[in-house]
């Protein structure tokens, strides 16, 4: 067998003596026509929709999704299919795209999502993969149909040309804010309230260690990097710098002020104004253990004293982004959308850091906020007061 | 046709405006006289059904979920029936002759000529222009807002204000004439307005308090009204503490000069107190806790800052040296030393609820008295307690009503959407201030440029060349009328917007006719503070008229400045109606079932039976450290080292006795002008709403004039009796008013309801108010350096039987249109 | 049919050869090669993040 396989080296290694070159070319040519034509046949075949639902897996989930909405059936009558959104056009994406699928058929022989329920769970992972993917390429495979430069912006509505035309000026990506367009949301995040839902379309889900981030809402701090020990609630819009990673959890550093009179569980952004970062429990915030203190100053408007501290606490990767601007503008809409029922509102440089959150509760009956969101625009109101303003009043 | 019923319309207007008008006669020719169904609206006198028959409102009845119904709700045909109702858009004559160079003495003439539509919107849009170019931002104040009529869609300060700021930038103010040292001073005492906040809820006072202290607040009076649609469920807890305070089982004590329609319904104590000198008394009963070792020590300790800082001053050992005993404050307040003492000991010893009103707050150095009722709450240490502690707003819009949690629906956006792209963008306010407190723009057009001291910062008010006014009123909820007056003459242009001839359409110059809300679609919320449910509001009948909705009207003013898609979203009235609606069955999916729209508004009315109980303070009482106040410190501050950092004279770092600019019962002018003017709520109106009505003002008035309610000792000291006509003066101004002798009144203290109608004898500076607007006399000075809100309750005034003919009241029925030359 | 023709044999592998070359092992090597490219920028994806704009 082995000096078959030897003669047949030999063979192959040597000039041809029996063929002619132009038979050799011309069959080597054919082979090559005949081999292209197959590869992309089986590309394409692999690019299709029946393709796609052949795995029940998709035809029973997504697939179904679909079907309910726009892009699938239309005033137009064109439809999206699966590979138009999910497969890149660029060759090479494609192809690193088809060589990721292995995946799929892994999960699809050993059944990693056989049932709606193992589905549901997974969902989240799932479509944070393809935002992320989206996100990154500035939702290329949308503006395959879908270009600004076509927008015809006195056929939209007044709020869709608002929103549409700010996202053209800065090119945003079309994921940012249209996620759930094709298929369901995720449990957790169509749950979510109304106003921050938003935002959490553009959590960041890659950090980097002794980078700092943001936290879009209320968000439980633990002692473990299991997360099951409680150690207190990081507050909406606030700075956390990640330290490091482990599995699903950060490791995270939050630095701040905290007052001396009580057990020293409310930790504020900064010294003498009330911009609640963290809120810790008793047994964490007094021990010294956990907590490392500074330096401690009177507060010279209430004499009361304040210390700095600084500590490190585990968290989830969920609802965190990288820019704090992100937050603002959507808090700053927030606020002018929300006030404007009663009165004119203050400006936010009206009033400084620490009026902000008495005024604050006296508008809360007025508007339909979640505790989340009531938060994050009063942190947002407090970051822009007249302590942090030129602004004159 | 029209031309006939135009004349006609003229024909009124001639014989004086006040001829009652066959609503028939005014109808819509095209609806059929046959035709008769039942609508259902809301209101700020509550939710009704209006029986229409031929295009006409012919009956109103209150809504069956109503069951304290105010009887204002019969005064609501006399609103869109009214010879005051706006027909066309007008021009002030002399402006639209003369303009700029106009005379500034005819302002206030009431001669006006009648435009088309296109016209007046083409004047407006051209003064706006020219304002902004000519001068800037700083010289057009837009910013002045008020009451308006109910509907979450059509409030018209939204309208107004999102339309001319889509145009350009403007002057904006802080605060509001209702409360404005209040929702000032509370923010750095307690942490929150308070005037504007939840209060606890009436079953747990009921349940819980022994003795609830009424101070300066007429709940009966009050309640009756409300900021959106009044549900009217208080008056049920009233009922309740009538029962409670005949059985013994509570005790209500009024604190109040004046025996109040309060007082009268719980048939319960009261204790006289001369006017403005509650701080004085309280400060006395804060003397007694400490000096009898009363007052709560651990609630201070743990739960405030500063006691050490201030008891100094109640006990003779601050600056002043001065110890506040009750008898150093029965000289001041008139209440009994004894008394005093035995009003703290009672509230040591009981559960007790302290409910303040506004009015206090209401007069020069108003941030005292609401200051010092904390402090005294702070230390009977029952604050986060239920049934104890102190409110400030028990009187307001449904206020300790248990509520349902639900989400009420929002309102048409107030302001331009984002991103801002105004026709004139220039912000640039050339060192002027953006933002002024609410009561000091007479101030800035007559001294534009003076700096002003305002809550730790410095205003510099504005050289305001332009006015506009939607829905708005300041001819009557501004004081001093004749300083008003040398004010507006230094304006260049006066915009109003309204449905009915105001004094201060009167002293404009382009006056445009809105329809009054039950001439348009809506949707409001049942009960601001309870959210007992969300009611339509059906167009009763077609814009009378040539009258339109604030909405169209804006919409058109834009469309001049090609704005109008921005402006509207590209939606209409019952799109954005509906659209409210829709955002609000959303906000409350997870907690209550709202049918679709069309069912909705076929309904009516969606009820949310929620009933939720609040007790005020509670989680800052449960755990300061982690439900902190708003305060700088998070804790009560009974002494305020950032108020104290300010170095105001007129409001220091506690609460400070202050004599006051003018004070009856021995107080400073009270030599030349003895009787006290309170001019408080009305009990028939809403402010100056409905002042117009006349099947509702023939319920009250006095010979056809406002009623000045006085002592039998007053009257007889001053040869008045009963139904006389009056003068009422002081240097200020004058007014008639018709008299009403009621033991109600004590000696020295005189009642004008706020909102009656200014309606001057003529033009001319110091001209007799021929109805009976106490503003005409009241006086314009700013509560302190810390909030500048006004200080209407700090008047004193003259008042004398009328000699002679009294004039004929102008304040009603329009101007005297007179023909273009 | 067996042949020993040594010049038959020899003619016969080439053909061989050739068939397997075309049909067998280049198409293989393609697939293999094109599949590891794709795979090489799968990996390099994940440690430099997904591909961004690419026009």
């Amino acid at each position: 067998m082995l000096s078959k396989l030897k003669a047949l080296w030999r063979t192959m290694t040597r000039p041809a003596k029996h063929i002619s070159l132009g038979v050799l070319t011309l069959g080597g040519f054919l082979a090559g026509v005949i081999f292209w034509g197959g590869f992309n046949t089986a590309l394409e075949a692999s690019n299709t929709e029946e393709f796609c639902i052949g795995c029940h897996e998709m035809r029973d989930n997504v697939y179904v999704e679909l079907q309910q909405t726009v892009h699938w059936s239309n005033h137009s009558g064109v439809r999206a299919t699966c590979p138009d959104c999910h497969v890149p056009h660029n060759w090479t994406d494609k192809i690193a795209r088809k060589m990721q699928a292995s995946k799929e058929l892994w999960g699809t022989i050993f059944g990693t999502i056989d049932t709606r329920e193992k589905f549901l769970a997974k969902r989240l992972e799932l479509a944070t993969h393809e935002w992320d993917r989206l996100s990154a390429n500035g939702s290329l495979e949308c503006k395959n149909c879908h270009e600004y430069a076509s927008m015809d912006w006195d056929a939209m509505s007044e709020v869709a040309r608002t929103q549409m035309e700010q996202a053209a000026e800065r090119d945003q990506s079309c994921i940012d804010c249209h996620k759930g367009i094709a298929h369901e949301l995720p449990e957790n995040m169509a749950a979510a309230s109304g106003a921050l839902a938003g935002l959490q379309r553009q959590a960041t889900s890659r950090f980097n260690p002794g980078q700092q981030y943001f936290s879009i809402r209320q968000l439980p701090l633990f002692t473990d990097s299991a997360l099951s020990q409680e150690a207190g609630i990081l507050n909406s819009g606030s700075v956390i710098t990640v330290v490091a990673q482990q599995g699903d959890a950060l490791q995270v550093e939050i630095d701040g002020w905290r007052k001396t009179k009580g057990f020293g569980r409310v930790i504020n952004e900064e010294f003498g104004q009330n911009i609640r970062e963290v809120t810790l429990e008793k047994e964490i915030a007094t021990d010294d253990s956990m907590i490392q203190g500074f330096e401690v100053q009177e507060d010279p408007l209430t004499g009361l004293p304040w210390q700095r501290v600084s500590f490190q606490l585990w968290m989830g990767k969920e609802d965190l982004v990288d820019d704090r601007e992100i937050l603002w503008q959507e808090a700053s809409e927030l606020y002018v959308k929300n006030c404007s029922t009663c009165h004119s509102q203050p400006e936010e440089a009206h009033f400084d850091t620490n009026t902000w959150p008495g005024m604050w509760a006296g508008m809360l009956s007025f508007v339909n906020l979640d505790g989340d969101t009531q938060e994050l625009v009063l942190k947002y109101l407090q970051k822009h007061s007249s302590d942090y303003s030129d602004g004159h009043h | 046709m029209a031309l006939s019923r135009r004349s006609f319309l003229k024909g009124i207007l001639g014989s004086g405006g006040a001829a009652m008008v066959g609503p028939s006669l005014l109808a819509p020719l095209s609806a059929k006289a046959a035709e008769e169904t039942w609508k259902i609206s809301g209101s700020h006198w509550g939710a009704f059904r209006a029986r229409i028959a031929g295009g006409t409102v012919v009956e109103i009845k209150p809504l069956e979920f109503d069951q304290n119904p105010t009887e204002m709700i019969e005064g609501i045909k006399g609103i869109i029936y009214s010879s005051s109702r706006i027909r066309y858009p007008m021009v002030r004559y002399e402006w639209y002759k003369n303009r700029g160079k106009a005379k500034p003495s005819t302002r206030g003439d009431n001669r006006f000529i009648r435009v088309t539509w296109d016209q007046a919107l083409d004047l407006f849009y051209q003064e706006l222009e020219r304002i902004q170019t000519t001068y800037g931002p700083w010289a057009l104040h837009a910013g002045q807002t008020g009451w308006r009529q109910t509907g979450q869609m059509h409030s018209c300060n939204n309208h107004m204000q999102r339309a001319v700021g889509m145009h350009g930038n403007y002057i904006r103010k802080v605060g509001d004439y209702s409360t404005g040292a209040g929702q000032t001073i509370m923010p750095y005492v307690t942490g929150s307005t308070e005037v504007y906040a939840q209060g606890t809820s009436w079953p747990l006072i009921l349940e819980n308090s022994k003795v609830i202290v009424l101070w300066a607040t007429d709940l009966a009076k009050n309640l009756q009204v409300g900021w959106n649609c009044e549900t009217h469920e208080s008056f049920d807890y009233l009922k309740q503490l009538q029962a409670k305070v005949a059985d013994g089982s509570i005790r209500v004590i009024s604190i109040d000069p004046v025996k109040s329609k309060t007082q009268h319904l719980l048939n319960c104590e009261q204790q006289y107190v001369h006017p403005q000198t509650d701080v004085a008394m309280m400060l006395a009963m804060a003397h007694t806790l400490y000096s009898e070792e009363l007052h709560d020590k651990d609630f201070l300790d743990t739960y405030t800052l500063g006691f050490e800082d201030f008891i100094p001053y109640v006990m003779g050992e601050g600056e002043d040296k001065i110890a506040k005993t009750p008898e150093w404050a029965a000289q001041i307040c008139g209440v009994d030393a004894e008394r005093i003492k035995e009003l703290a000991r009672l509230m040591a010893a009981e559960r007790t609820q302290l409910i303040f009103g506004w009015g206090l707050q209401r007069q020069q150095h108003g941030e005292q008295p609401y200051w010092m009722g904390a402090i005294l709450a702070a230390m009977l240490g029952q604050i986060g307690l239920p049934g104890g502690g102190v409110s400030y707003a028990h009187h307001y819009s449904s206020i300790g009503v248990p509520y349902s949690g639900a989400s009420a629906p929002g309102a048409f956006p107030l302001n331009p959407d984002r991103p801002e792209d105004r026709v004139h963008q220039n912000s640039d306010y050339q060192g002027y201030s953006s933002t002024i407190p609410v009561a000091r723009w007479v101030d800035a057009i007559l001294e534009p440029g003076k700096k002003i001291q305002y809550n730790g910062t410095t205003s510099t008010l504005p050289d305001i060349k332009m006015m506009v006014f939607s829905g708005n009123n300041p001819w009557h909820h501004h004081q001093d009328r004749n300083r008003m007056k040398r004010a507006f003459e230094k304006l260049e242009t006066v915009v109003a917007i309204d449905f009915a001839w105001t004094a201060t359409c009167r002293h404009a110059d382009i006056v445009l006719p809105a329809c009054t809300q039950f001439e348009r679609n809506d949707i409001d919320v049942y009960g601001s503070y309870s959210v007992r449910g969300v009611i339509a509001m059906h167009k009763l009948v077609d814009p009378l008229y040539q009258s339109r909705t604030d909405f169209e009207i804006m919409t058109e003013l834009c469309r001049r400045f090609d704005k109008h898609k921005q402006y509207t979203r590209g939606m209409d009235e019952m799109e954005w109606v509906e659209s409210l609606y829709q955002e609000c069955r959303e906000a409350n999916k997870d907690r209550y079932v709202m049918p679709e729209f069309k069912q909705f508004w076929q309904d009516g009315i969606v009820l949310f039976d929620g009933m939720n109980n609040y007790v005020h303070h509670a989680a800052f009482r449960e755990d300061p450290e982690i439900n902190p106040l708003g305060t700088p410190s998070g804790f009560i501050e009974i002494f305020s080292r950032k108020i104290a950092s300010f170095g105001y004279d007129d409001c220091k770092g506690h609460p400070t006795w202050m004599e006051k600019a003018e004070r009856s019962h021995g107080g400073p002018g009270s030599d030349k002008h003895p009787l006290w003017l309170q001019s408080c709520h009305p009990d028939y109106r809403l402010h100056s709403q409905m002042c117009e009505s006349k099947p509702m003002r023939e319920r009250y008035a006095v010979q056809g004039r406002e009623p000045v309610y006085m002592s039998p000792q007053d009257a007889k000291q001053y040869g008045i009796s009963d139904g006389d006509l009056v003068r009422v003066f002081n240097d200020r101004g004058q007014l008639v008013a018709g008299a009403v002798v009621s033991d109600n009144y004590p000696q020295g203290v005189v009642r004008i309801h706020e909102g009656a109608w200014y309606g001057p004898e003529d033009e001319k500076m110091g001209a007799l108010d021929t109805y009976g607007d106490p503003n005409t006399v009241t006086l314009d000075l700013g509560s302190s350096k810390l909030a500048q809100a006004t200080s209407a309750n700090t008047c004193l005034v003259s008042i004398e039987k009328f000699q002679g003919t009294a004039p004929a009241v102008t304040a009603f029925g329009g101007p005297s249109e007179v023909a273009p030359t | 049919m067996e042949s020993t023709n040594p010049q038959e044999q020899s003619k016969r592998s080439e053909w061989l050869s050739f068939l397997i070359i075309c049909v067998f092992l280049f198409p293989i090597l393609s697939v293999v090669f094109v599949g590891g490219y794709g795979f090489i920028v799968w990996m390099l994806q994940l440690i430099y993040g997904p591909p961004g704009h690419s026009i």
